[in-house]
């Protein structure tokens, strides 16, 4: 089942297309990467899907029925402009957040508790956000999105602005709100964090959608057909020259006599590029080389925008 | 509407907690008695040249020197009383002293339309007796210095002098009518008040608003609540705030004229009649004996704040009060909402001045025109001032103390009604530029921009 799910979503302000008939799932206890390059309306997207903004066009489903803003209290949501009021004390604004969510003030301070010590921060209830670092602050709105306990997250950056650290206690805690069976929007620009969270993706460049599906589907489907291949060989070998013509070498480097080689098969298959290598070398590694999210974005993003090229 | 009273009370506690509340709330009425007390006090000693009409049958006083503080300037005339009576009416001169020609007595009259400055009475009596005592010295008498010094002295201690005040329709009366100061003065206090409430708890939802934005908190804030209700608790914090505030001032005002009630309660007593020279000497001048006069040049000062007391009595206050509150309330409102507005749609401080201008200067022209609305209250400029939602606050606030001849029924329920529709519309458009412009960064606003976030469907 679909947890939220958009259908052809299209925003416009005055003549601007923010996004064009836009529809995405989210699967439920699945992690959704949305990606784009800036000003795509990854944004836009979200607070349509956060009820801050409303389509022009299209429907938003929450659970099944249509989203209304009894639903907002069941989404945990951190946007990316995100700040806290610096005058107020950290306490005391954890707790006001937590009531604006819908929590009683009782039950704000005893969940706050628990995740104040979790995250180290306790000692820090009664100062001012101000006296508070990037990271600290980064920590206090994190806890402050998830102290409701919704089952359903969006993150908008939540990494910008932590060490590396915190980048992995965050990382953990997500992938823990996983486990407990949340489901998540998390949209960034940093694609490794994507490769290591998210199950499935979508790519909005320009207001539209260009690309969907699983993380392995989509880098599967972009594949090269690319092999590294990790051999010794005694003397200085032609492989140009041995291989048929349905191979191609990308790149080959050599430490002392370990050499390694892109290889790019083309027509048949990573058998047959084996048997041909196995007469001439032996063979210490080899594996497919799959293309990186980074790569596949900027191939997909760039695809439509030639100027860039 | 929870939500909304949580954003309220931690608007409205944010506030009072700080020090600058505790600041002004102890300033405030200071600054505010100074901006009154200041321009009475001038009216009344900076009152310069006081020209004074003198009508003198007796002939004792031709020569009437101005006394010395300059400030009062004698004109002879030799008139009818009655014409000049007129001209007084037609305001050629401040006061008329009138000195009939009589046997038995020393004295005259004053005549006045309104109350004139303190001391102006003691004045003149000050410079008749010095004068008369040169006139009978130099014409009259040829007598021993001692006897002249008795005699001057039997003399000028029997000098009367009255007072009778004047209205428009020529009508005397031994009581001076205050009522038209009294109008003033109230309409300007409520004018200014609204004026100050405005501008102070306008900005502070400016800043506030401007706050939330700069430091993006304003989307987590709004992924839990509707930005209209974010912006409506907002408004009613900082109208709670400003509300605490004036309770403050009214509850010390109360508490200062009930300790001042209690201390001086002859002031407040409406038909005392304190031993003073209008009180005492009959309209007719003429039946008047020395045998009476023992007191007559007591100038006694009370009778002024019982008199004033009287007046104050004449205006409902009741009526000015809820008006007061209505145009209080709906003016900081219609206002406030438009502050939001430009606090949602503006990135920084600097930003705000080219909006802020439009919303400034209505009630800086209201306040500009305020003088010519008080003279003239039923007018033109009243009429359109107090029917323009930016204007009608101030403008009908100073028009309400003068009563139902100034401002008749359809004008009130025309001005209120309009300055409700004006807040509606203003909350309206505030809330539709302030829901986009909150969320909006980076970007140079522009009126045209404004514009098109009001024509947005959602």
């Amino acid at each position: 089942m679909n947890i939220v799910e958009a259908h052809d979503v299209t925003k416009l302000y005055g003549d601007f297309r923010a996004l064009n008939k836009v529809s995405i799932s989210v699967k439920e206890n699945n992690i959704l990467g949305l990606l784009g390059p800036n000003g795509a309306g990854k944004t836009t997207l979200i607070r349509i899907i956060n009820h801050i903004t409303f389509p022009d066009e299209g429907e938003i489903f929450f659970k099944g029925e249509k989203l209304t803003q009894e639903h907002v209290a069941q989404i945990g949501y951190l946007p990316e402009e995100r700040g806290l009021y610096r005058k107020m004390k950290v306490g005391e604004q954890a707790i006001y957040l937590a009531q604006l969510k819908g929590m009683s003030r009782q039950d704000a301070i005893t969940k706050l508790k628990y995740w104040f010590e979790k995250f180290e921060i306790a000692s820090w209830w009664n100062r001012k956000v101000e006296e508070l670092s990037k990271g600290m602050q980064q920590k206090l709105q994190f806890i402050v999105t998830i102290l409701h306990q919704p089952k359903f997250f969006i993150f908008d950056e939540p990494f910008s602005g932590f060490d590396p650290i915190n980048v992995n206690l965050l990382k953990n805690e997500i992938l823990e709100l996983k486990k407990n069976g949340a489901s998540i929007i998390f949209s960034t620009h940093n694609m490794a964090s994507v490769e290591e969270l998210c199950d499935d993706i979508i790519l909005i460049n320009k207001s539209e959608k260009i690309l969907e599906g699983g993380l392995r589907e989509i880098k599967n489907q972009f594949k090269q057909h690319l092999f590294e291949v990790v051999f010794t060989a005694s003397t200085e070998v032609e492989l140009a020259s041995l291989l048929p013509n349905d191979f191609h070498i990308e790149s080959i480097a050599a430490y002392d006599n370990v050499f390694t080689a892109l290889i790019k098969v083309e027509h048949t298959s990573a058998n047959d590029l084996l048997t041909a290598l196995l007469p001439y070398v032996s063979i210490q590694g080899f594996q497919e080389i799959f293309p990186s999210m980074n790569e596949i974005f900027i191939s997909q993003v760039n695809k439509m925008n030639p100027m860039n090229n | 509407m929870n939500k909304i009273l949580i954003i309220i009370k931690r608007e409205y506690l944010q506030a009072v907690k700080k020090k600058t509340f505790l600041v002004m709330t102890i300033l405030g009425p200071i600054l505010m008695a100074g901006l009154i007390i200041t321009p009475t006090l001038l009216a009344n000693y900076g009152k310069d040249n006081q020209n004074i009409a003198v009508l003198d049958e007796s002939g004792l006083f031709s020569k009437l020197n101005s006394p010395n503080d300059k400030s009062i300037h004698f004109t002879y005339v030799d008139k009818d009383l009655l014409v000049l009576k007129k001209e007084l009416i037609d305001k050629k001169y401040d006061a008329l002293l009138y000195i009939p020609y009589n046997s038995t007595t020393l004295g005259g009259m004053i005549y006045s339309t309104s109350s004139l400055g303190t001391g102006v009475i003691s004045s003149v009596l000050a410079a008749m007796k010095r004068d008369l005592s040169n006139e009978i010295l130099l014409n009259e008498f040829n007598i021993s210095q001692d006897s002249l010094n008795m005699y001057i002295e039997n003399q000028t201690n029997k000098i009367m002098l009255g007072q009778t005040f004047i209205d428009k329709n020529g009508e005397e009366s031994k009581k001076a009518s205050y009522l038209k100061e009294i109008q003033l003065v109230i309409g300007y206090i409520s004018g200014i008040l609204i004026y100050l409430f405005i501008f102070m708890y306008c900005s502070m939802v400016l800043r506030n608003v401007l706050e939330e934005k700069t430091n993006r908190i304003v989307e987590i804030i709004v992924s839990s609540v509707k930005p209209i209700q974010l912006m409506i608790g907002k408004i009613v914090g900082v109208a709670l705030i400003g509300l605490t505030q004036l309770m403050i001032w009214i509850v010390s005002l109360v508490i200062i004229l009930g300790v001042v009630r209690s201390s001086f309660p002859e002031m407040f007593e409406k038909n005392n009649t304190p031993i003073a020279v209008s009180e005492q000497m009959p309209t007719d001048y003429y039946k008047y004996t020395p045998s009476d006069s023992q007191s007559g040049i007591n100038v006694n000062e009370s009778i002024v704040d019982n008199e004033f007391v009287t007046s104050l009595m004449e205006i409902n206050f009741v009526y000015l009060i809820l008006f007061f509150l209505f145009f209080f309330v709906t003016g900081y409102f219609f206002y406030a909402s438009l502050y939001a507005a430009i606090g949602g749609a503006v990135d920084n401080d600097t930003d705000t001045q080219q909006f802020m201008l439009p919303l400034t200067l209505p009630l800086l022209l209201t306040f500009i025109v305020s003088q010519y609305i008080a003279e003239n209250p039923d007018g033109t400029l009243a009429f359109w001032f107090s029917i323009i939602p930016f204007t009608s606050p101030i403008a009908m606030m100073i028009r309400m103390p003068f009563g139902m001849e100034a401002v008749q029924s359809w004008e009130i329920i025309l001005s209120c009604s309009l300055m409700v529709l004006g807040c509606v519309a203003s909350a309206w458009i505030a809330a539709k530029i302030y829901r986009t412009g909150i969320l909006m960064y980076g970007k140079k606003i522009t009126y045209k921009e404004l514009w098109k976030w009001i024509r947005y469907k959602n």
